[in-house]
């Protein structure tokens, strides 16, 4: 497990973990708070190996924003090596 | 673990975030997000009706014995997107400023 101190380390990591293995790598954001403090999690794992980011400061929220678009759009993506016509098939009429 | 709709979803995920670290709540939410492919039937029921497969965005939540999920469409994804940030940053003002 590799714990980053600087986000656009753990960004750039998580990118190329994501590239590696689409369908395995998940995102996770833990928020936790106690006594009225909060804090923020995000962990991005492929089952193999994990990386995370750890804070607890309102100015890191920025981060949170860009990390969660960047998951939201790369899930959305076709994985690599499945092209359009593989993917689809014609359905045997009945 | 009920399958929402997106809009569902989200009041559902505000709701776990603001009860996070209440009394008698637990002091945690996870969201999960991960891709999902799914099968679409396009042009139901006509001649050319087919099969394709759409990547899509699983997302969870969990909070102690809740949890929760949906699936997002490309098409929804803007909207959710835009949706999902306004939700996350209202409810994690809880964070230091220093």
């Amino acid at each position: 497990m590799i714990v980053y101190d600087k986000f656009n380390e753990f960004y750039e990591a998580a990118e190329d973990m994501y590239h590696a293995a689409p369908s395995s790598t998940r995102y996770v954001l833990k928020h936790t708070k106690k006594d009225g403090e909060g804090a923020v999690e995000l962990k991005v794992t492929d089952n193999v190996s994990v990386i995370k980011f750890r804070s607890s400061l309102t100015a890191h929220l920025k981060h949170v924003d860009r990390i969660n678009t960047l998951f939201i759009s790369l899930a959305m993506e076709k994985p690599e090596g499945v092209d359009a016509a593989s993917s689809s098939r014609r359905r045997r009429k009945a | 673990m009920p399958r929402l709709s997106n809009d569902e979803f989200l009041a559902e995920m505000g709701k776990l975030l603001r009860k996070a670290g209440e009394k008698d709540n637990p002091s945690s939410v996870s969201l999960t997000m991960k891709h999902v492919v799914e099968e679409v039937v396009q042009n139901k029921g006509k001649k050319n009706e087919n099969v394709v497969e759409e990547a899509r965005c699983l997302i969870r939540a969990r909070s102690g014995k809740c949890k929760i999920s949906t699936v997002v469409r490309p098409r929804n994804r803007v909207q959710f997107s835009i949706a999902y940030s306004t939700i996350l940053k209202s409810n994690l003002k809880s964070l230091s400023s220093h």
